[in-house]
C-alpha cells in the first residue's frame, strides 16, 4: 500500500510540472503587458521598465520559467501578487478555507441526497418515485448553477427573507450556497448511484442473498451498495475535486471570497504570479483528491486491494524470482 | 459475388438503422427533447418572424414592465422585450454549442485515433498531456484561454471546445483499443489497406455510437459553460442577446424584478434539458448495452 501511494505521489510530479509549463507559456505568450494593466495608463515608460525588471519580466522565456520553478521547488515560493504585493501562497491560503468549507459541506449534502435517492430509484425501477427522481435529477443537471443560485436568492432571501443573500460568515449564510452547489452535484451522484445499483442488483449473488432469506435491507445496503460503490466514489471524488478548485459562478453570485473568485479576478487583471500559483495549487489539490479516491477504491474492493498488498500466504510465483 | 456482398451489407445497414429508430421512437422523453430542439432550431433560423420586437429595440418609457400580453416575459432595464431577446438568443446558443462541439470532437477524434491506434510513445505522451489538461479545472482553462486570446464569439467557442477535448480523446481511444485487435481490422490490414483507410473506414464507424452520444451531451454542457462564461463577463458582450449575459446584466435588479433573470435562465435550462433527453435517448437507442 505504501509503495502504491509513494508511486502515485511521484507520478503527480510530471503532471504538475506540465501544468505549470502550460499555464506559464500561455500567460507568457498572451498579448497584453502586465505592466500596462497593473500600473495603468498614467505610468511612464521608465516606470514600466522598472516594473518589468523588478519582476524579471525582461528575461527570456526559459530563464523566467526556470527561475519560477526554482522558487517553487526549493522554497515553496509561488511568487508575489502584482496587485496586493503579498506572497501568492498567503493569498491562496487565505481564501482556501472558505472554498474548502463550501466544497466539503456541499459534497456532504450531495452525497446524502444523491446516494439515498439513487438507491430508492434503483430499488423501485420504473415506479412513480423512480420516474419522478430521475426527471428531477435530469432537470438538476440541466440547470445553470448560478441561475439556480439567483432563483434561491429571489425566493428565500428577497421574498421570504429566511436567509441572507450574500456572504459566507455564519451558518445562516452557508445555507443557500451549499444548497445551490450541493443539489447540483447531487444530481450526478444520484444518476451514477442509480445506474450502478441497477447493474449490481441483477447479479447472481444478490439473488443468492435473497434466496438465503436475507432481509431486503441487508441485501441492498450490504451486498449491493458495497459492490456498487466504485463508480459512485469516482463521481463524488470528481465533483469534490472540481469544487476545491472554486465554484467560480456560485462564489460570484453569493459574493463569497473563495478561490474561484480570486482566480477569475487574477486572470482578468493579468496578475500572472497569482494565476500561475493558483492553477498549480488547484491542480495539486485535485491530484491529491484523485489519490485519495484511488485509496478509497481499495477499501471498497478487495480485488483492487490485493493488487497492492502482499497476500500473507503466497504460492510460488509463476515468473522467475528477481 | 461482390454484388451479393454489397446487397447484404446494405440490407444489414438498413436493418440496423430501422432497429435504432424503433428503439428511439419508443423513448418518449427523447422524442419530447427532439420536439423542443426542433422548436429551438426554428427560433434560431427565423427569429425575426417569431419575435414580436427586435432584440435591441429600446424603449425607456417601458422599463421593467411585468410580463403581460404585449411583453410575454416582461421588459428589461432598457425597456427591451425579454421574450424577443430570448428568441434571438437561440441562434447564439445553438451556434455556440454546435461549433464548439465540432472543434472538440474533431480534435478529440484525431488525438484519440493517434493515441489508440499507434500506441506506445505517442499514446504515452498524448495521455500525459490529457492528464495535464484534466487537472486544470475546465472553467479556469476556458477563462484563461479567453483572457489570453481576447473576448470574442469565436474565442469563446474555441475555449469551450478545447476544454472538452480530453473527454473525446479518451472515449475514442478506449473504443479504438476495443476494436483494434478484432479480426476485421486484421483482415483489412492483410488486404493491404493503409492506416488511414483502416482508421477512417473501419475503426471510426465502429466507434460512432459513443462519439455521437458524447457529442450530443457535450452540446448541452457547452451551452451551459457559455452561459457561465458570459455571466462572469468573459463571453458574449451586451447588447448581443445571449442568455448568460442577459442573466449577468439582469443580476443587479433581482431584488425588485424577478422576471428579468427568470426567463433567460429557464431558456437555458429547457435547452440543456432537451438536449440531455435526446442524448440519453440516443445512447439507449444506439447502444443498448450502455443502457442505464
Amino acid at each position: 500500500m505504501f509503495k502504491f501511494v509513494a508511486r502515485r505521489i511521484l507520478m503527480m510530479i510530471p503532471v504538475l510540472v506540465g501544468v505549470s509549463f502550460v499555464i506559464f507559456s500561455m500567460l507568457y505568450f498572451a498579448p497584453g503587458d502586465a505592466a500596462d494593466v497593473i500600473l495603468g495608463d498614467q505610468a511612464t515608460p521608465a516606470d514600466k521598465a522598472l516594473f518589468r525588471s523588478q519582476h524579471g519580466l525582461d528575461q527570456p522565456f526559459i530563464v523566467q520559467y526556470l527561475r519560477y520553478m526554482e522558487g517553487v521547488i526549493t522554497r515553496g515560493d509561488l511568487g508575489t501578487s502584482y496587485v496586493t504585493r503579498q506572497p501568492v501562497t498567503v493569498e491562496i491560503l487565505q481564501r482556501f478555507p472558505t472554498t474548502l468549507k463550501l466544497a466539503a459541506l456541499s459534497t456532504l449534502l450531495a452525497v446524502l441526497i444523491g446516494v439515498s435517492v439513487g438507491i430508492i430509484s434503483a430499488t423501485r425501477q420504473y415506479s412513480f418515485m423512480d420516474n419522478l427522481f430521475t426527471s428531477i435529477s435530469m432537470i438538476g443537471v440541466s440547470m445553470p448553477n448560478f441561475w439556480q443560485g439567483m432563483m434561491l436568492i429571489i425566493i428565500f432571501s428577497v421574498a421570504l427573507r429566511w436567509f441572507p443573500p450574500s456572504g459566507f460568515s455564519t451558518p445562516m449564510h452557508w445555507v443557500l450556497p451549499v444548497v445551490t452547489v450541493g443539489t447540483n452535484a447531487s444530481a450526478n451522484i444520484m444518476r451514477m448511484t442509480r445506474s450502478s445499483m441497477l447493474e449490481i442488483i441483477r447479479q447472481d449473488y444478490i439473488r443468492t442473498a435473497r434466496a438465503k432469506g436475507q432481509t431486503e435491507r441487508v441485501v441492498i445496503w450490504k451486498h449491493a451498495l458495497k459492490n456498487a460503490l466504485i463508480p459512485i466514489i469516482t463521481v463524488i471524488g470528481l465533483s469534490f475535486g472540481r469544487l476545491l478548485g472554486g465554484a467560480v459562478l456560485t462564489e460570484s453570485i453569493f459574493s463569497i471570497a473563495g478561490l474561484g473568485k480570486l482566480m477569475v479576478d487574477a486572470i482578468k487583471l493579468k496578475n500572472v504570479p497569482l494565476v500561475q500559483g493558483g492553477v498549480l495549487f488547484i491542480a495539486f489539490v485535485m491530484s491529491l483528491v484523485n489519490l485519495v479516491v484511488d485509496i478509497l477504491y481499495s477499501f471498497a474492493d478487495p480485488r483492487i486491494r490485493s493488487m497492492y498488498t502482499r497476500p500473507r500466504t503466497r504460492k510460488a510465483p509463476a515468473r522467475e524470482p528477481a | 459475388m461482390s454484388d451479393t456482398a454489397a446487397v447484404s451489407v446494405k440490407m444489414k445497414k438498413r436493418g440496423q438503422f430501422k432497429e435504432i429508430r424503433r428503439r428511439f421512437m419508443k423513448n418518449k422523453g427523447a422524442l419530447l427533447g427532439l420536439c423542443f430542439i426542433v422548436v429551438l432550431v426554428v427560433c434560431a433560423l427565423i427569429p425575426s418572424v417569431i419575435a414580436p420586437f427586435g432584440f435591441d429595440d429600446q424603449n425607456l418609457t417601458q422599463r421593467f414592465k411585468s410580463p403581460s400580453g404585449l411583453h410575454l416575459f416582461g421588459t428589461d432595464e432598457f425597456g427591451r422585450d425579454i421574450f424577443s431577446r430570448v428568441i434571438y438568443g437561440c441562434r447564439i446558443s445553438l451556434t455556440l454549442g454546435l461549433v464548439s462541439v465540432t472543434i472538440s470532437c474533431g480534435l478529440g477524434i484525431i488525438l484519440g485515433c493517434l493515441s489508440g491506434y499507434y500506441g506506445k510513445i505517442i499514446d504515452n505522451v498524448l495521455m500525459r498531456i490529457i492528464d495535464i489538461m484534466l487537472s486544470i479545472p475546465n472553467i479556469l482553462l476556458a477563462v484563461s484561454i479567453v483572457a489570453t486570446l481576447g473576448t470574442s464569439f469565436f474565442n469563446l467557442m474555441l475555449a469551450i471546445g478545447i476544454g472538452a477535448v480530453p473527454g473525446y480523446a479518451r472515449i475514442v481511444r478506449a473504443s479504438i483499443l476495443s476494436v483494434k485487435e478484432q479480426e476485421f481490422i486484421e483482415a483489412a490490414r492483410s488486404n493491404g489497406a493503409s492506416d488511414w483507410r483502416i482508421i477512417t473506414r473501419h475503426i471510426i464507424p465502429n466507434c460512432m455510437a459513443p462519439i455521437i452520444v458524447q457529442a450530443t451531451i457535450s452540446i448541452a454542457s457547452a451551452v451551459l459553460s457559455a452561459a457561465g462564461m458570459s455571466f462572469i463577463g468573459l463571453g458574449i458582450m451586451p447588447p448581443t442577446p445571449e442568455w448568460g449575459s442577459m442573466l449577468a446584466s439582469g443580476r443587479a435588479y433581482i431584488r425588485d424584478y424577478w422576471y428579468v433573470v427568470t426567463f433567460p435562465g429557464l431558456a437555458i435550462m429547457l435547452t440543456v434539458f432537451s438536449i440531455n433527453l435526446l442524448g440519453d435517448g440516443l445512447r439507449d437507442a444506439l447502444d443498448p448495452r450502455l443502457k442505464t
